[in-house]
């Protein structure tokens, strides 16, 4: 569906590396462009590649001489494998007679005892030694030495920018050759097409293709290309060239690219696939065609290379891997008991300990924040604050890896975490009769114990708030030991509950260290989705493909507002896999993603379809149809909608923020619900539009009243504001009636809404707008506009600008700068008014036919109701009105005679009108 | 300057064909035969041994955490479980008296066996030389009586 939902999640990661050429004939060095990687071929040229640390580079006698080697090696070694294979054959048979002589089976058989002594035997037997060594050698030789790309850390900005504009400065960089990072196959596959110096790069890329490891990144990525389809495809040798040795080197160097970005060990063939794509255009419109891209080839890739290393994570023995210490026997000898404790907690270390996936993905900061609060003599206690899912629980247990990583100081060396559970915890209370003494004795043994951090999720819920405070709280029965600080204690709270429970109490405000978490970046997100696809796939059996996972990270970042990354990217997965399987799907792409957020949010964010393009495409035209008169206020909302669904627009505004400026009953509010209608896809509207009334806002209080309370009222209710009505319907349209009556410091609040699309309300919750179109109206300058109406169209230009003039004393400029548009609806003409009518006749016609009575109506009809009805400054509203007594009253008296039923057809009658 | 020469001493530990810096060729029989040698003893001697080091290292390593010798041997003053009473102390001292020795020797056990493993490694090239060479080629078809 959607390619670009990559390239936004994997936007922010960092530049790791940066491909260079050199023009050997006037000695310049220069930077390449990223958008299609050219294959020098002329040895004027050479390319390179710069890490942070490394400069790589290949050069064509180096590639010659590494491909020939390979051809001769391959075949030496295959000959000498079938030798060493027949020696050892022998040796076998003979060491299996040895064990049999020995246990004196061949007594019988002299002849045999005497072969198995003979020096011919002896001698064969050590042959056979020889061929292990040479087999072992053959066989243990990559795998315990295999090929390791140094560390590529990402290149400071500084560094990146000086290259780009003072050059390279190769003196920094330790010089590495490119193709020593080839692995065996990737230099099988080379020397198997390159012959006589020409690489037939087609051949090389079909067989890549059909790679095991390739075909299992294509299922992933949803992606299909049959080498049988490459003909129509465009895919031939003029679009995919054979290439002299000299191109070789870039083919190399831009795999070792991919090789790096993927967090790779040594340059695989799917290193020189995802390269490809960067190299022929016909590849990557290949790509975009099935509406894929590089990035996320790559990220497949290094999604696999990180299954590989939670693989070989799972051998305690492997010295490449960390290695994370559990204490052993000895643990619980050294440190005191938590017998009490045990009962209501759980050991957060142990349970880590057990599970290579890695946690407090994209929390570093935070950890090394809590790591350094942690290590204090005094107040260790850490507060973390943060929006429901932003991975407040998984910073724990990252924290917990490291200890049993043993990377953190000596003092949290050895600490184990320890969970409370609160529920549990007063259970026991109340069954035992004494919370406070349990929690005491808890407390004592948490003291003694020397070597455990306390966990409390959900610090609040220990606190009772003040309103309904009753019995003990357990914060008070703990605060002599949270302040004492014996044993460290770490807390998780969001920001309103931060508000609501530690604002009121100062002493245990105090004695907590605040750590503040943010939501972590969609890259990160993406790796914490990675980590849970094999157990989602299990649990529904279903296969997961890359595109869903990308889907679930963007289009919950932007549509699913109550929750942050990457707990909303988590939950929208696991809960698009439960409801693919109710409905039998197997293969879990982006489009299924997008269908479940579609579903779940009631906003069309799955893909533009030919029936929804056309929609778009006609929604100028239905939209004039039915709002009359207004041509330039449709054309300018309808482009900003425009912009939104194809996702050209700015992500971090709100949809569009316009003032509409006109006299009453010009159809100001009318368009805001025809767009609402129209574009949200509701029939009624009513759901799709938040209607606030500015004059509601005049004093200096009315901004807590915007902003909503979290005080309930002596029903213990809060009121609904503005804010929850766009967190519970977050696409919406927001009309903000008549703005200029609100007071100053509201409007204040608008700068912030208009440029950042967010509101902070005071429970300290952010409600997101930007999948809003925001619409202020205004009736500053009315009059002038009114006056205006009957005269030349000349008068209309000069009263427009001068309310507009008026606006720009009544509004502050820097708000009035924020709106995308200002739009002056004009006040109608009788021809307007006339149209209108006939909408309004239309509606009314087709409210009346689901009872199944017909209603007709001459020409003149619309015109007389439009000449009759017609109040100068008062727009269409008089129509509605007329209609209403006139047409509708009539009508429902005849309905409740009984001289209009079910297949009746009537018609309006200007004797009606009178 | 260091630390790019430390970085190339552990870049050329982890690949092996780093000690090959400048590439020749092998198109002719005794340079393939040559290098196939050299490859094999260079892997042999001085790759596998270091490599058998850093195994032994993280071997110890789990051995010292699984056995908590480490831990006991720094806490050997504190008392058994942190009761800090006469007895929690004496009880502390006592038990790790009784257990140490044994860690300790279940540790030695594994670096003995570990360390004879890695001396097999290292003769059995020259030991396999050894009897192929002294086993007299003339005598091979003398059967012993």
């Amino acid at each position: 569906m959607n390619n670009s939902y990559l390239s936004r999640v994997v936007k922010q990661a960092k530049q790791k590396t940066i491909l260079g050429y050199h023009d050997k004939r006037v000695n310049k060095f220069g930077v390449m462009g990223t958008k299609q990687l050219p294959i020098l071929t002329s040895e004027d040229y050479s390319t390179f590649l710069v890490t942070r640390d490394h400069n790589f580079v290949v050069e064509t006698k180096q590639i010659e001489i590494l491909l020939n080697n390979y051809m001769v090696t391959a075949r030496f070694r295959k000959l000498k494998k079938q030798l060493a294979t027949i020696l050892i054959l022998p040796g076998i048979l003979i060491s299996i007679g040895f064990v049999l002589k020995l246990l004196g089976f061949f007594y019988d058989y002299p002849t045999l005892h005497s072969i198995l002594s003979s020096r011919l035997v002896n001698w064969a037997f050590w042959i056979s030694v020889l061929g292990v060594i040479i087999s072992w050698h053959d066989y243990f030789r990559l795998k315990s030495h295999p090929i390791k790309l140094p560390e590529t850390p990402p290149i400071p900005e500084k560094q990146a920018k000086a290259i780009k504009t003072a050059g390279f400065k190769f003196a920094r960089y330790i010089q590495l050759k490119a193709f020593y990072f080839l692995s065996e196959e990737s230099q099988r596959l080379l020397a198997k097409y390159y012959r006589r110096g020409i690489f037939d790069t087609l051949e090389f890329f079909a067989e890549i293709l059909t790679a095991k490891d390739t075909q299992r990144i294509l299922e992933r990525a949803n992606l299909e290309i049959d080498v049988h389809e490459f003909e129509t495809k465009s895919i031939n040798s003029t679009t995919i060239p054979d290439y002299p040795t000299a191109g070789l080197r870039c083919i190399i160097l831009y795999a070792l690219e991919d090789a790096i970005l993927t967090e790779s060990h040594e340059i695989r063939p799917e290193h020189f696939f995802s390269a490809f794509f960067k190299v022929f255009p016909t590849l990557k419109n290949l790509l975009n065609e099935n509406n894929s891209s590089v990035d996320l080839i790559r990220e497949i890739i290094r999604f696999f290379n990180r299954e590989e290393e939670k693989e070989k994570a799972s051998n305690i023995l492997n010295p490449d891997t960390i290695y994370y210490r559990t204490g052993g026997v000895g643990k619980f000898w050294i440190y005191g008991y938590t017998f009490i404790l045990n009962k209501f907690s759980k050991d957060i270390t142990e349970k880590v300990a057990s599970i290579h996936d890695r946690f407090g993905i994209g929390h570093e900061r935070e950890i090394e924040e809590i790591t350094s609060i942690l290590g204090r003599m005094s107040n260790k206690n850490v507060l973390l604050i943060g929006e429901p899912g932003v991975g407040k629980s998984s910073i724990i247990k990252g924290l917990a890896q490291s200890i049993l990583a043993g990377q953190v100081p000596p003092h949290l060396k050895n600490k184990r975490i320890i969970q409370l559970d609160v529920t549990g915890l007063l259970a026991r209370g109340v069954g035992e009769g004494n919370l406070e003494q349990l929690i005491q004795k808890a407390m004592q043994e948490l003291s003694s114990a020397g070597n455990t951090i306390l966990y409390i999720d959900e610090i609040q819920e220990i606190i009772p708030a003040k309103s309904d405070q009753s019995g003990t709280s357990i914060s008070s029965i703990m605060l002599p030991y949270i302040l004492e600080s014996n044993f460290p204690i770490i807390g998780t709270i969001n920001y309103a509950d931060y508000k609501k429970f530690f604002y009121s109490n100062e002493s245990l405000r105090q004695s907590f260290d605040s750590v503040e978490v943010s939501p972590v970046f969609p890259t990160d997100a993406l790796e914490i989705l990675e980590t849970i696809i094999d157990d989602l796939e299990q649990n529904y059996d279903m296969y997961i493909t890359f595109p869903a996972l990308t889907a679930a990270v963007e289009l919950s970042q932007r549509y699913i507002s109550e929750r942050k990354l990457p707990d909303s990217a988590v939950r929208t997965l696991e809960a698009t896999c439960s409801w693919a399987q109710s409905k039998g799907i197997r293969l879990l792409d982006d489009e299924h993603v997008a269908k479940y957020i579609s579903i779940q949010t009631e906003i069309p964010v799955d893909s533009i379809n030919a029936e929804e393009a056309t929609k778009l495409m006609n929604l100028e035209q239905n939209i004039k149809k039915r709002v009359i008169g207004q041509d330039e206020a449709v054309n300018k909302t309808v482009e900003s909608l425009k912009r939104a669904r194809t996702d050209i627009r700015d992500p971090n505004k709100p949809i569009g923020v316009f003032l509409f400026l006109g006299p009453t009953g010009v159809g100001k509010t009318h368009l805001a619900k025809v767009i609402a209608q129209e574009y949200f896809g509701r029939e009624d509207g009513k759901e799709d539009i938040i209607k606030i009334d500015m004059s509601e806002y005049q004093d200096t209080d009315s901004i807590n009243k915007f902003l909503g309370s979290y005080e309930r009222d002596s029903m213990g209710q809060s009121s609904v504001t503005l804010l929850d009505k766009v967190k519970s319907r977050p696409y919406s349209v927001v009309l903000f009636d008549e703005i200029e009556k609100a007071h100053a410091r509201v409007l204040d609040l608008f700068l912030q809404l208009f440029d950042e699309g967010r509101l902070t309300s005071n429970r300290g919750e952010t409600i997101n707008f930007t999948n809003c179109i925001i619409i202020c109206t205004s009736n500053i300058g009315s009059k002038l506009l009114l006056d205006a109406l009957n005269d030349e169209k000349a008068l209309w230009e000069e009263a427009k600008n001068r309310a507009i003039i008026e606006l720009r004393q009544a509004i502050r400029p820097e708000l009035l700068n924020r709106f995308d548009d200002v739009i002056v609806f004009s006040p109608h003409t009788v021809e307007n008014l006339v149209k209108i009518t006939e909408i309004l006749l239309t509606e009314l016609a087709d409210r009346i036919s689901e009872k199944g009575i017909s209603i007709t109506w001459g020409k003149p009809i619309p015109v007389l109701i439009a000449n009759k009805a017609r109040v100068p400054g008062m727009g269409a509203r008089p129509l509605k009105r007329y209609i209403q007594e006139k047409v509708e009253g009539r009508l429902a008296t005849e309905i409740i005679q009984g001289s209009l039923q079910k297949g009746s057809e009537i018609e309006i009658k200007s004797e009606w009108l009178n | 300057m260091k630390q790019k020469t430390a970085q190339i001493e552990k870049l050329s530990r982890s690949i092996p064909a780093f000690r090959n810096r400048k590439l020749i060729s092998l198109a002719s029989t005794p340079a393939l035969l040559l290098f196939t040698v050299k490859d094999l003893l260079y892997w042999w001697y001085l790759q596998m041994p270091y490599y058998y080091l850093i195994s032994l290292n993280r071997l110890l390593l789990v051995a010292d955490d699984k056995l908590s010798l480490s831990a006991l041997l720094k806490t050997f003053f504190l008392p058994w479980k942190r009761d800090y009473s006469a007895l929690g102390h004496i009880m502390g001292i006592i038990i790790r008296i009784i257990y140490l020795p044994i860690g300790t020797m279940i540790f030695l056990s594994i670096l003995t066996v570990y360390l004879l493993f890695i001396t097999a490694w290292l003769a059995l090239p020259p030991i396999t030389i050894f009897f192929i060479a002294t086993t007299p080629f003339l005598k091979i078809f003398k059967f012993e009586q």
